[in-house]
C-alpha cells in the first residue's frame, strides 16, 4: 500500500501493521477495509495539522479495527459493535505482546469512535480515530483538508461509487440483530433501513420506570 | 450526612468526601444533590453485591460531580454537560493531590455516564457510576437491589414527589443553550420533549448531504 509521498503521511511499516492489514483485509469487505485505511490517513493528517503528538502505529491499529464489529463474525453479539471491535483489537494486540496501556488506548479509541463530544478531550489517538471516521463517513472537517490531500487519499484507497449506501447497508447488517442502539447515532441507521423500527425515547424510559415517582 | 450504613455501604467519611459534598451541595439544587447521593449508594451497593473492588472516595466524587455541568456555572459552556462535570471533578481531585491515573478514571466515569453500553467494560468507577445513574433515573437493575436496600436508600435520600418531571426540567435547563451537544445521544430526547421545534440531526441525512459525492471522489 502506498500513498503519494507528497502527502507526508504513511502507513507505518512494521511486522505488526503488516499483520493487522492482512487480517482486516481478509475479514472485511473492500468497502470497509478502504474506509478504515482512509480513517487512519484523515486521522494522521489531522494530527499533523494540529501538531498533536501521536503514535502512528496505535492510530493505525485502532483505525483498522474500528468497524470489524460490523462483520459477520459478530452476527450473534449482543454488545455494541464498537465494543466488539475494541475487544477484537485488544485480543490481537495482547497476542502480539503490546503493552497494557497501549492496548487500553486502542480499545478506547475503537469503543468511542461513534461517541460525540468526548474523544477530542482524550489521548490523541482516541481523538484522531473519531475525527478520521467523522471525515470519511459524514465529511466532518472536509474543508480542513486540501483538494490535493483529498484526491491523494481517495486515489490510494478508492471511495467506490455507492459508498454512502454501501456503508449504511454495512452498518445496518452489523447492527440489526443487536438489542439496542438507544441513545446513539446508530439508531438513525436502523430507522432509515427499517420502517418498523421504533426509537426508544429516553423520556418515556424515565417516565415508565419502576420508580413510582 | 444522615444515611448511616446501608448494608455495609456508607458515604465515605474523609476530608475529600466532605469537601466534595459541600461543594456540590452549595452549587446544585437539592434535587440534583440527593440524586447524586443516591447514585453513589446504588453504585456502591451494586459493586459490593458483585464483589467488585473499588475506591469508595473516587466513586463518591464521580457520583457527586456527575451532574454538576447542568448548573448555572456552565450556562455559557458549549461542551457536553458531561464533559463540564468531568473537568470540574478533575480540577477538584488535582487540587487534592489525587494521582493522575485516578483523576482520569473519575473524568471518564463522568464523561461517559450517559453513553450506553461502554462504561460497563471500563474500570469499576465508570461501570458503577453509570449503573447508579441508570438505577436512579430509570430503575435499570431495580430487581437486583433487595427491597431492604431500596427502602433504606429511599428513607435516607428519598426520590421527591415530582422527581421525574423536575429532573427532566433540570436536564433541559442545563442543555437548552447548547442543544447541538445532545445530537447523537439520549439527551436529544429531552430537548425534543420540551421544545417541539427542535430538529434531531439525522445521521443518515448527514451522510447523504456530506461534501462527499459518491462516485465523484475516485481517483482524479
Amino acid at each position: 500500500m502506498t500513498i503519494q509521498p507528497s502527502l507526508g503521511v504513511d502507513i507505518p511499516d512494521s511486522q505488526l501493521t503488516r499483520e493487522v492489514t492482512q487480517f482486516i483485509r481478509d475479514t472485511e469487505s473492500d468497502l470497509l477495509f478502504h474506509h478504515s485505511a482512509r480513517v487512519y490517513v484523515w486521522g494522521a493528517l489531522t494530527g499533523k495539522r494540529l501538531g498533536l503528538g501521536f503514535d502512528a502505529e496505535l492510530l493505525y491499529m485502532a483505525s483498522m479495527f474500528h468497524d470489524i464489529g460490523l462483520t459477520a463474525r459478530y452476527e450473534n453479539s449482543q454488545l455494541r459493535f464498537e465494543v466488539d471491535g475494541a475487544n477484537a483489537a485488544r485480543d490481537f494486540l495482547l497476542a502480539h505482546g503490546v503493552s497494557e496501556s497501549d492496548i487500553e488506548t486502542v480499545w478506547t479509541a475503537v469503543a468511542l469512535h461513534t461517541t460525540p463530544g468526548i474523544p477530542e478531550f482524550m489521548r490523541a489517538e482516541i481523538a484522531l480515530v473519531q475525527a478520521g471516521a467523522g471525515m470519511d463517513v459524514a465529511g466532518r472537517g472536509y474543508d480542513q483538508f486540501t483538494q490535493a490531500q483529498r484526491e491523494a487519499v481517495v486515489a490510494a484507497f478508492p471511495r467506490e461509487a455507492g459508498f454512502k449506501q454501501g456503508i449504511l447497508e454495512a452498518f445496518y447488517q452489523g447492527m440489526k440483530h443487536r438489542p439496542s442502539t438507544f441513545g446513539t447515532f446508530n439508531d438513525d441507521v436502523l430507522a432509515f433501513k427499517d420502517p418498523h423500527f421504533r426509537r426508544i425515547d429516553m423520556c418515556s424510559v424515565i417516565l415508565n420506570s419502576p420508580w413510582g415517582r | 450526612m444522615t444515611s448511616g450504613a446501608i448494608s455495609d455501604v456508607r458515604i465515605p467519611d474523609s476530608a475529600l468526601a466532605r469537601e466534595a459534598a459541600e461543594l456540590v451541595r452549595d452549587t446544585e439544587s437539592d434535587l440534583l444533590f440527593q440524586h447524586s447521593t443516591r447514585v453513589y449508594l446504588w453504585g456502591a451497593l451494586a459493586g459490593q453485591r458483585r464483589g467488585v473492588r473499588f475506591d469508595s472516595e473516587l466513586l463518591y466524587t464521580a457520583a457527586m460531580f456527575h451532574d454538576l455541568g447542568l448548573t448555572e456555572a456552565f450556562r455559557d459552556s458549549r461542551l457536553r454537560f458531561e464533559v463540564d462535570g468531568a473537568n470540574a471533578a478533575r480540577d477538584f481531585l488535582r487540587g487534592h493531590g489525587i494521582a493522575e491515573a485516578d483523576v482520569e478514571r473519575v473524568w471518564l466515569a463522568i464523561a461517559l455516564h450517559t453513553t450506553p453500553g461502554i462504561s460497563e467494560h471500563l474500570h469499576p468507577i465508570a461501570a458503577l457510576t453509570a449503573e447508579g445513574v441508570m438505577m436512579d433515573l430509570v430503575g435499570l437493575g431495580y430487581e437486583r437491589f433487595t427491597p431492604g436496600e431500596r427502602a433504606a436508600v429511599e428513607a435516607a435520600h428519598p426520590h421527591p414527589p415530582r422527581f421525574t418531571e423536575d429532573l427532566l426540567q433540570a436536564l433541559y435547563e442545563g442543555l437548552v443553550h447548547r442543544p447541538e451537544t445532545t445530537q447523537g445521544t439520549g439527551l436529544a430526547d429531552v430537548i425534543a420533549d420540551k421544545d417541539p421545534r427542535f430538529q434531531r440531526r439525522d445521521f443518515c441525512s448527514l451522510m447523504r448531504r456530506s461534501p462527499w459525492a459518491a462516485g465523484q471522489q475516485n481517483a482524479p
